[in-house]
């Protein structure tokens, strides 16, 4: 689904679905989307789909809508286009072209058999090799163009694999300075970054030729950089004045030349820094090899082009640092939200029950006491199991191993469990595999992941028309070494958007009771076992989890009851099938 | 004997509720989903509805079950929480912002019921909810 994601400003983090055909953005709580940014105004732009593209439309907003730093009354967006209203900075995501289903139907990886294929590979090169191609080859006729040609394409080839791994900025500068030094022969040079709050150029890195003393100051000229960034254009100079420039008799020779290139550094949408380097001919250089200039046409081309290339990689280092961050504060906007939510509603319960005791003490109704009192320790409970999901759901830990009867575990929680189905009158059906041998594994952690999945069938029967069922059952399967616990519900089915994220910690849906721990701590439980729960679900027709552990006998001496990891040595485990 | 149906999704709420109003004399009903809650009020029109907006289900916020009720029959609304959903066409009604505390919410309970006449009318243009201000 196309998406508006929030990379900078206050709604930071917050992606915004494209789901209707109109969609209207602005500070008040009447549009679609909404943001908290004083900069913008109350209804500030559009956002329309038109022949399935998005376009978006200012409404004569006080400061402007901005697409890719250019002001904009209407523009048709496309992935990739950044969007500003006010201090918020969004990225674009446009529909996916096609959907893999669409494309598996167009490509298809076939066998030679399936498609009659005779083709056969007639040469291959390792990626190595096929580099290089930019390199110079002396058996052949090579004019000085092609020759520079070549080397300029190498160069550029190799700027394109230094910037292509790395997220780090500083580092990628430090690489692209040094690339520039293998290839030019300059003396020093420097990039300098815009500042992204001050849009003042700060230096970042700074290079000297070896031999060359590190500390030298380099001074580059405020009018040369305003001339770089304001007109995007790169500028070779020189300090030699163009009328006596190589008299012999004048001053340059006395004091030698200095030369030096500065390009702007220009990506997507904007300078984001120049790349400055200079060269010195000193004047016993001058004498000896005539007045050349050391920096030519050429060199200022193919700087321009690494500036370009740079200015990509930091633009796309940039966006993915804050897409990150983004996406963090998300997370940790999610988590907060829904365990605040999760404490309020305990602790609603806990003031429910706290009223009627107080009630029942003022009334000397020891039933209403009762009453209060079972409904404050039903949320003492609950307190209880958020805090000890979070900390198996944050900590590593190791399952605490003992031999132990499944049947016994599952037994137990269903024990636990009966009486809220009765509450709620759901049938509680359960049969145990009368075959399933005593094991080792995790007799408490078990019983956590079977609790934590029994609960949410319970709650999605709670409030149910139709009569709730859950069936529990277990299977011992020797043959493929596992042993299986399987709970299924009558009830309404996860629908298929939620099925990916099922496993994510506190994406609970809203009509849920529970915190969105549940099914990840019973994950993470069944992995410390080397298992893993499969889920199968269709809407209306309820859901079937099956948590899957290995068979893990315990060994044949009687005495042995509780084991540590550390000393399963000797122990038969068979694991996962499929590994 | 007035009567009053609660439809909150925490069963705990409800419990108290009705343990608190059936002692007060107040017929009380509850239902965890709103959909259920209307399909009650159907049934028996109550003279208050008390309703937590988290009750509503995923599937919208289709309040058209309770125009569906004859005007004269049509209960008064209580509305429970943590915001009020702007742009939502909730019917008009009183509203009360989550946590809140039982006291409050029993006697806010009887004013309602103690009030005469009926429910303003609704329509899915509905009166603006009234917020009681923050204290």
């Amino acid at each position: 689904m196309p998406t508006l994601f929030v990379i900078r400003g206050a709604d930071q983090g917050t992606r915004f679905e494209l789901s209707e055909a109109v969609l209207q953005m602005g500070r008040d709580a009447s549009n679609s989307i909404q943001f908290h940014d004083t900069e913008v105004s109350r209804h500030h732009a559009e956002v329309r789909r038109i022949d399935g593209d998005y376009v978006i439309s200012d409404l004569h907003s006080s400061n402007g809508t901005f697409v890719n730093g250019q002001r904009i009354e209407r523009h048709r967006l496309s992935t990739g286009d950044q969007v500003q209203v006010g201090c918020t900075l969004m990225l674009y995501t446009g529909p996916a072209e096609e959907t893999p289903e669409e494309l598996a139907k167009i490509v298809s990886i076939a066998t030679a058999a399936e498609i009659g294929d005779r083709s056969r590979i007639v040469r291959s090169f390792t990626q190595q090799e096929g580099s290089r191609i930019f390199e110079f080859q002396s058996d052949g006729p090579q004019t000085s163009w092609l020759a520079r040609a070549r080397s300029n394409l190498q160069v550029m080839y190799r700027t394109a694999l230094a910037v292509s791994h790395t997220l780090d900025i500083d580092q990628l500068l430090q690489r692209i300075m040094e690339l520039i030094f293998e290839w030019v022969e300059a003396d020093r040079g420097c990039i300098m970054l815009f500042d992204p709050a001050s849009h003042v150029l700060q230096p970042k890195v700074h290079h000297t030729r070896k031999g060359m003393r590190a500390d030298q100051r380099i001074s580059i000229s405020q009018t040369i950089l305003d001339y770089v960034t304001e007109r995007n254009e790169g500028v070779v100079t020189s300090d030699a004045r163009q009328d006596d420039r190589w008299d012999a008799a004048g001053s340059i020779v006395r004091m030698g030349v200095r030369e030096a290139i500065c390009v702007p550094m220009k990506g997507r949408y904007d300078v984001v820094g120049v790349i400055y380097i200079d060269t010195s001919t000193s004047p016993q250089q001058m004498l000896q090899h005539g007045a050349t200039n050391r920096f030519t046409e050429d060199h200022l081309k193919l700087m321009i082009a690494i500036g370009h290339q740079a200015a990509l990689a930091v633009e796309d280092t940039r966006y993915y640092s804050a897409m990150v961050q983004a996406e963090r504060l998300a997370a940790i906007g999610q988590t907060i939200a829904t365990l605040s939510h999760h404490i309020k509603n305990i602790l609603q319960g806990i003031r429910g029950g706290s009223y009627l005791i107080e009630l029942g003490l003022k009334e000397h109704d020891e039933e209403i006491v009762g009453k209060g009192w079972k409904i404050v320790d039903r949320n003492q409970n609950r307190i209880s199991s958020l805090v000890l999901d979070m900390l198996t759901f944050s900590k590593e830990r190791k399952p605490e191993l003992a031999a132990g009867n499944l049947n016994a575990t599952v037994g137990d929680v269903l024990e636990l469990m009966r009486a809220r189905a009765d509450e709620l009158h759901v049938e509680l059906q359960w049969g145990g595999d009368a075959s399933m041998p005593e094991m080792i594994f995790d007799p408490e952690g078990i019983h956590h992941a079977v609790l934590n999945v029994v609960t949410n069938a319970l709650d999605a029967l709670a409030d149910r028309e139709t009569a709730g069922r859950i069936e529990v059952a277990t299977q011992c399967c020797r043959d493929e070494g596992l042993a299986r616990i399987i709970i299924a519900d009558n009830g309404p089915g996860i629908p298929a958007e939620q099925m990916e994220s099922l496993f994510s910690p506190f994406l609970a849906s809203r009509k849920s009771h529970g915190t969105g721990l549940g099914l990840p701590v019973s994950q993470k439980i069944l992995r410390e076992h080397g298992g893993q729960i499969v889920v199968d679900s269709r809407p209306d027709h309820g859901c079937r989890f099956v948590l899957e552990l290995p068979i893990s006998l315990p060994p044949p001496s009687p005495e042995t009851t509780a084991f540590s990891p550390g000393e399963e040595a000797g122990i038969e485990r068979k694991t996962d099938p499929g590994g | 004997m007035s009567s009053v149906l609660v439809v909150d999704p925490a069963e705990e709420t409800r419990e108290v509720l009705e343990t608190v109003l059936e002692r007060r004399g107040i017929s009380t009903r509850s239902a965890g989903r709103l959909l259920a809650g209307l399909a009650l009020a159907r049934q028996a029109p109550p003279d208050l509805m008390v309703v937590d907006l988290e009750s509503i289900d995923d599937a919208g916020h289709d309040w058209s079950p309770f125009g569906e009720l004859p005007a004269d029959h049509r209960p008064k609304l209580l509305l429970l929480g943590t915001f009020r959903r702007q742009g939502d066409s909730f019917p008009g009604g009183d509203f009360l912002r989550k946590p809140y505390e039982y006291a409050v919410l029993i006697r806010k309970i009887e004013e309602l019921i103690g009030e005469s006449g009926p429910c303003p009318p609704c329509s899915s243009s509905a009166a603006p909810i009234k917020e009681p201000a923050l204290s």
